[in-house]
């Protein structure tokens, strides 16, 4: 196990066979560029598998999924489709004749075909070459793979290890050890490790390694989880994804307004300053080519009042400004409270949060025993799905019809008062296209567990008696209206075992391999990001997997902003087990087993230092945010970065006085206790007017760990 | 005495430290803040050169031969019949006694005056239902049941473990009934940060982690 911070886990003194292995945060890239470097090196990878170039010539060889590493790559600057990769019409291919009843048409790559040495269309071809680099149709080309071996030989794997802070020779072991066990290996790695400026280059890397052993969708390999049969999409019984008149609204004719998805020189923006004659505009806050939605930076677009106003927002159970490393500060916060910039602003919650606090209405949610959900787990390897549903009566106030006030009550009254489509009567069609309302939860979530229900074999009924074990006959007409006599008595079925899974065997086919597989192709060159140019600089970042130090939103390096001499620190945040990333601080006995977090350091840096377990400590970021707490002085802390668990130094949250119809309320500075990352906001943005987070340049995720800090005592 | 000798088996080289045990113990037995019938005491352990992290659930032993037992002036603290050590708490007089004898630091007093401890969740087991804190248990680490039958499951994984199977501070003689499987490893690794409970300091670094 790599990580920062020896946290939660089962990495104990009697555990055998699991070791912690300390790696600096923000230097993922690094660790995995070295491993692809020694399995490449050794060759131990599985040049088979990353050969393949299609999914239909994987499953041939008895893999699960496809590379496109043989793909040739246009690598003359002067060719139009510079960065590119090959297409046929480039290569003087034909492509085969299009199919009239398809609505998308396939892309034809190029590889060379490993067993004629030709150029070839990759759906044509078995196997490509690796590793050719040369001319094809006179332009020229070489393969992701040859970039890939380039870019991660850029550094030695003594650099490496200087930057990971793992020993040259740990990073042997782990590279000879992951290349042993053929396809039978896989690597974790999601959430925190991911959250830093540079968090790409973790999924790339997670996802090359295992590409490279062939891996993916094998048994004992990278074997799929977390699937389920449809529940809220067209299921068996219902279809609650298909709304007649749903508005057409994407990103092709719209902008997020957390700025993904959109190229900044495809932006309006972009446009209108060019017209208006001005030259290479830059934008105020970064836009992210590649990058999903994200709640971080919509929160500082809508303090930023860009790249539009938000007139209304409306957050359900979160605490954007909170879990968003360095936005709960005092002008983030000024902006959210201030009307002008932010009209209307409503939260629903079970509780006032540092979000609501700010809110101009609070509409009370109910708690996950007083309501309804289908969660599929990723984590939880089996076929199936959870169904949380009201176990008791919720208690919050209720509407004059005797809905209880909740997020689905407000969405449902508010939609239905702005006539949207999909809500009211006739809002959900059942399979045999007959329409039915969705005026309450009941409509809504009851349908999708007889979507459950009915999957692959319906569920037995349950039988009278079980019924009455457990109360379920006691359920209301309210319930039973949401679903159809004969699927009742299944649906209760399914509620009274608290879902339906399928034994793991129903996942794995007889060939040693995920019986539902799909096409599963990992980039080993990524075209999407050799296209991508930053909206500031120009700078295009590495298609291939490589290692990029900490940067700004400009792509330059923060070591060349600020020393890394005077800020030699790193941080990482990690899961705490007393509170969750914003709530929880308000019970007593959480605040009991555990009253603070701590600045957790390791223990030779303190000793350099001259910190001692307790003391007070500050970190400091060269733009002079501060972040203070209790020392603890571990060995379990990798050397070089100081690492907090989340969810603690609340400003609100009841650790505040407040003022109600003129009373005052006195807080509880308990649930303040603790702290937490002061993060040092973006300097580049600030230069063009904006007040910006440090982020991830591809992903445009919160620069959470990482960052540049100075350790001193308070 | 009944044929039935309630114990408890907690595996530390799968207790992942948690203290969902904790929670669920305060919730199930309504233990007042800042008093604990069970908790875990968490540290940084180096072990062959690894740096670990060591979780040691704790609770009353529920002791064969209990020193607080021994002690109690008016026999408030007594054994039940399936081998558990209970408080009466009518016949407490709140002498402490107890408290000072008990080597494992598991007795408090309430404000009322009465000493309470971990009852094994008595008012479960003669119900058939566990210990709060073993059925929340996430990894299974906790295991409860008849020591004195050889075909349940505690004792079958008891007699697997061997003597890898410990109680805390056997030496002082009161033949404590919660065992701990990795107990040497855990106690014999070194310290390598401060001892925490639940999330608290419990002992700073240079005060060891016994």
């Amino acid at each position: 196990m790599l990580d920062p911070t020896l946290a939660n886990g089962v990495i104990t003194p009697a555990s055998e066979g699991i070791n912690w292995v300390p790696i600096k945060p923000a230097t993922n890239g690094a660790f995995y560029s070295a491993i692809a470097q020694i399995l490449i090196r050794d060759n131990t990878f599985d040049a088979v598998a990353m050969a393949c170039p299609t999914q239909k010539a994987a499953e041939a060889a008895g893999y699960g999924g496809y590379t496109n590493a043989t793909y040739l790559v246009i690598t003359d600057e002067n060719h139009p489709n510079y960065r590119k990769l090959m297409r046929a019409a480039d290569a003087g291919l034909e492509e085969p004749p299009a199919d009239p009843a398809a609505t998308t048409q396939p892309t034809y790559y190029v590889v060379i075909d490993a067993a004629t040495g030709a150029p070839a269309l990759h759906t044509d071809a078995a196997k490509g070459d690796l590793f050719f680099e040369g001319e094809v149709n006179g332009v020229k080309v070489r393969t992701g793979f040859s970039m890939l071996r380039d870019s991660v030989n850029e550094r030695t794997i003594d650099e490496y290890a200087e930057i990971t802070g793992i020993p040259a020779s740990e990073i042997e072991r782990m590279g000879k050890e992951f290349g042993s066990h053929g396809y039978k290996v896989s690597v974790q790695a999601a959430a925190a490790s991911t959250a830093s400026v540079v968090g790409f280059d973790t999924p790339a890397g997670r996802e090359l390694l295992k590409a490279m052993m062939g891996s993916n969708q094998m048994t004992g390999g990278s074997f799929p989880s977390g699937q389920s049969p449809v529940t809220e999409g067209k299921g068996a019984c219902y279809d609650l994804t298909t709304i007649a008149g749903l508005p057409n609204v994407s990103a092709k004719n719209a902008a997020m307004i957390s700025r993904g998805g959109k190229a900044w020189e495809k932006t309006d923006e972009y446009k209108n300053r060019v017209a208006a004659g001005e030259k290479d505009p830059k934008p105020m806050l970064p836009w992210y080519t590649n990058a999903p939605q994200s709640d971080a930076q919509a929160i500082m677009s809508i303090v930023n009042q860009y790249p539009y106003q938000c007139k209304i927002l409306m957050t359900w159970m979160c605490n954007v400004i909170q879990a968003t490393p360095g936005a709960m500060r005092d002008e983030a916060i000024e902006k959210l409270k201030d009307t002008s910039v932010l009209p209307l602003h409503i939260v629903c919650d079970i509780v006032v949060g540092e979000m609501a606090q700010y809110a101009d209405y609070i509409v009370p949610d109910v708690t996950q025993y007083e309501s309804f959900g289908l969660p599929t787990v990723s984590m939880i390897g089996g076929f199936g799905t959870t169904i949380r549903w009201e176990a008791k009566a919720p208690e919050t106030a209720k509407t004059e019809d005797g809905r209880p006030i909740c997020w689905e009550t407000f969405l449902i009254d508010v939609a239905k008062a702005c006539e949207l489509p999909g809500w009211g009567e006739n809002a959900i069609p059942d399979v045999n296209g007959q329409m039915h309302p969705f005026n309450d939860a009941y409509d809504y979530y009851l349908k999708g567990v007889a979507n459950l229900a009915y999957a692959v074999e319906p569920v037995e009924d349950i039988t009278p008696e079980e019924a009455h074990m457990q109360g379920l006959d006691e359920l209301g007409d309210n319930w039973k209206k949401a679903v159809t006599a004969e699927e009742w008595p299944k649906v209760l079925k399914v509620l009274s075992r608290g879902g339906r899974y399928w034994p793991m065997d129903y996942k794995r086919g007889a060939d040693g391999r995920f019986k539902g597989l799909k096409a599963k192709e990992t980039y080993v060159y990524n075209e999407k990001r050799a296209l991508m140019t930053n909206p500031y600089s120009g700078k295009r970042l590495s298609p291939t997997l490589n290692y990029n130090p900490q940067m700004f939103a400009d792509l330059s390096l923060m070591t060349d902003h600020y020393s890394a001499e005077e800020y030699p620190f790193l941080c990482s945040e990690h899961k705490p087990k007393f509170r969750s990333v914003t709530m929880l601080a308000n019970s007593p006995i959480m605040r009991d087993i555990c009253a603070h977090n701590y600045m957790e350091i390791n223990t030779e840096d303190a000793a350099e230092l001259g910190i001692k377990d307790g003391d007070i400590i500050r970190a400091i970021t060269p733009r002079g945010d501060v972040t203070e707490g209790e020392a603890m002085v571990r060995d379990g802390q990798v050397k070089g970065a100081f690492s907090i668990e989340f969810g603690y130094e609340h400003l609100a949250y009841g650790a505040q006085d407040v003022e109600i119809d003129g009373k005052l309320v006195k807080g509880d500075p308990a649930i303040a206790a603790g702290t937490r990352i002061h993060m040092m906001l973006d300097p580049v943005v600030a230069e063009h007017g904006g007040m910006g987070i440090i982020a991830d340049t591809d992903a445009s995720s919160p620069g959470r760990c990482g960052g540049m800090f100075k350790i001193e005592k308070a | 005495m009944s044929d039935k000798r309630l114990g408890m088996l907690i595996d530390l080289s799968v207790c992942i430290g948690c203290n969902a045990c904790t929670v669920a113990c305060r919730q199930e037995n309504e233990t007042p803040l800042t008093k604990f019938n069970t908790w875990v005491e968490s540290w940084d352990a180096g072990i062959d050169g690894r740096v670990t992290r060591a979780n040691l659930p704790k609770l009353c032993n529920h002791c064969a031969n209990p020193a607080c037992v021994k002690v109690c002036p008016t026999g408030a603290s007594y054994q039940a019949e399936d081998g558990t050590v209970q408080v009466d708490p009518e016949r407490c007089i709140g002498c402490k006694y107890c408290m000072a004898a008990c080597p494992y630091q598991v007795r408090y007093q309430l404000e009322s005056g009465e000493v309470d401890k971990c009852t094994f969740c008595h008012h479960r087991t003669t119900e058939g239902l566990l210990p709060a804190c073993v059925s929340t248990c996430v990894t299974t680490s906790r295991m409860f049941g008849d020591l004195n039958d050889p075909d349940s499951d505690i004792s079958k994984k008891l007699a697997a473990a061997g003597d890898k199977a410990k109680g805390l501070m056997e030496d002082r003689g009161m033949e404590p009934r919660v065992y701990y499987i990795g107990l040497d490893e855990t106690l014999g690794a070194e310290q390598l940060s401060a001892v925490h409970k639940g999330g608290n300091v419990l002992r700073r670094r240079e005060e060891g982690n016994a």
